[in-house]
């Protein structure tokens, strides 16, 4: 089967890395938005003398290039790739999800979190129950510009894993010919990705609506 | 590259041990000859800052012209070239930044330090483009109309009213647009450009001193990010300060009444 110049064996290439990429997404998100709430519920927490540990975690990856962390990570921990792009990527998104979670929830009243402590509330109670739910309609456009940015930080992680841009590099390097086709399907496939992505943050920031406060 | 094929030949054996080893050789590592390897890695770094600083400064230049120009199609002050610029900023926000500099690379075959050029200017537009387009909402109508009634022009309409009122509105988010250009510069690390990532991979590899190299890349890019910030910061002040006037008299009702009892 021919598509514009690409072979069977390119197509299947293409795919196999394009499952890749998904399971990267998956697995990735999950991990990140797990990361980030359990740091923003560290910083939220502990007490004071603590903190500096999530904040100078947050701040320092906050100032870092991604790919220098990958190349750090790269350099320290010699796991299997794929356990490494998803701790990699969970780490380093997971720094900014839990800055857009910690905003959200300063931006809350505090009227029902005093008044659930004074109900006798545990502190975790009081986060998990009262502060996150309500802060969950409030920062979910941030949250799934964090995720599409997930997305597209696969295409960096691929030092070791066989993903869509490393597969497409891989036939670009094959055949210079056929890299215009090969940019426009990758182009094409990233781009209906991100673009499913914002739709469905857009329909749960709609049913959202009703919780917002 | 180089490094991650010596490490593939020398380190085979993997896991949570060899992890734990080699995140202990990362901090102990320590050549008696360290700072003399440290020095004698200066002047790569400098090349790689210097590639850094030249594509940041370029790119964040063209992607902030350009941007304007998105943003004034998007906001109809061009006319007719609204799907124009939507098509353009969902373009460059919904494809990885890694793809749009294959494009320039592979696809139209360009020299790899213009292919990141353009790539990161391209992006970069797109994403200041949304910003600006923010602030150039941001400000009143009342404030165009009156332009009109004064008899401005459409371009003097948005270079002398609209354009300077939004910049200083949108200063802050501007800076952080500016922040992730410089640290998004490092993607040409994927086309071997020799910037001050490279730097660090190569001079690792080279002197096996993780941490040191590690901190120098690390303290370069704080370093650009802190100036960003603090120039923004200086901006907004200096920005606001000259401002004032015109914003006292113009948008706070009380003045206004004072100056319509004084007349």
């Amino acid at each position: 089967m021919l598509l514009f110049g690409l072979t069977h064996n390119d197509m299947l290439l293409l795919l196999q890395g394009l499952k890749m990429t998904l399971w990267l997404t998956l697995i990735g998100s999950v991990a990140t938005l797990l990361l980030g709430t359990a740091v923003a519920m560290y910083r939220f927490l502990m007490p004071r003398p603590f903190r500096w540990i999530g904040t100078v975690y947050v701040d320092s990856i906050r100032s870092m290039p991604l790919v220098l962390y990958l190349v750090l990570i790269f350099v320290l921990l010699p796991i299997p790739p794929f356990e490494r792009a998803v701790f990699a990527m969970a780490t380093f998104n997971g720094a900014f999800v839990a800055e857009v979670i910690r905003s959200a929830i300063e931006s809350l009243d505090t009227n029902q979190m005093r008044a659930a402590t004074l109900l006798g509330m545990k502190e975790h109670q009081v986060f998990l129950c009262v502060a996150l739910p309500q802060a969950l309609a409030r920062m979910i456009p941030a949250l799934i510009n964090q995720l599409n940015t997930v997305i597209k930080d696969t295409s960096l992680v691929s030092m070791g894993i066989l993903e869509f841009a490393k597969a497409g590099e891989i036939l670009m390097e094959r055949a210079w010919d056929n890299a215009f086709t090969v940019i426009i399907v990758m182009g094409c496939t990233y781009f209906v990705l991100c673009l499913a992505l914002s739709i469905l943050g857009q329909r749960v920031e709609r049913a959202l609506k009703p919780w917002q406060v | 590259m180089m490094l991650m094929g010596i490490l593939a030949d020398a380190a085979p054996a993997q896991g949570l041990g060899q992890a734990l080893e080699n995140a202990w050789a990362f901090f102990t590592t320590n050549r008696p000859d360290w700072l003399s390897a440290m020095i004698a890695g200066l002047p790569v770094f400098g090349e790689g800052l210097q590639a850094t600083l030249s594509l940041f400064a370029m790119a964040g230049i063209l992607g902030f012209t350009l941007g304007t120009i998105v943003a004034l199609m998007k906001s109809r002050y061009i006319p007719g070239c609204y799907w124009l610029g939507w098509g353009y900023v969902e373009l460059f926000r919904n494809l990885p930044l890694l793809v749009i500099l294959f494009f320039f690379y592979y696809a139209l075959q360009w020299r790899a330090d213009l292919a990141g050029l353009f790539a990161l200017t391209g992006w970069a537009s797109a994403f200041m483009g949304e910003v600006i387009r923010g602030g150039i909402q941001s400000v009143e109508r009342e404030q165009i109309q009156s332009a009109r009634l004064l008899g401005l022009s459409q371009f003097q309409l948005i270079t002398a009213v609209i354009l300077p009122q939004a910049y200083v509105r949108i200063l802050p988010v501007l800076a952080n647009q500016f922040m992730n250009l410089a640290k998004n510069t490092s993607i040409v690390y994927f086309v071997g450009v020799l910037d001050v990532t490279y730097a660090f991979e190569q001079l690792s590899a080279e002197y096996f001193l993780f941490f040191h190299f590690f901190a120098m890349a690390l303290a370069i890019y704080a370093g650009l990010s802190f100036t960003i910030i603090y120039l923004f910061r200086w901006l907004e002040i200096f920005c606001k300060a000259r401002m004032q006037p015109v914003l006292i008299t113009t948008l706070d009702p009380q003045d206004r009444r004072l100056d319509a009892e004084a007349v």
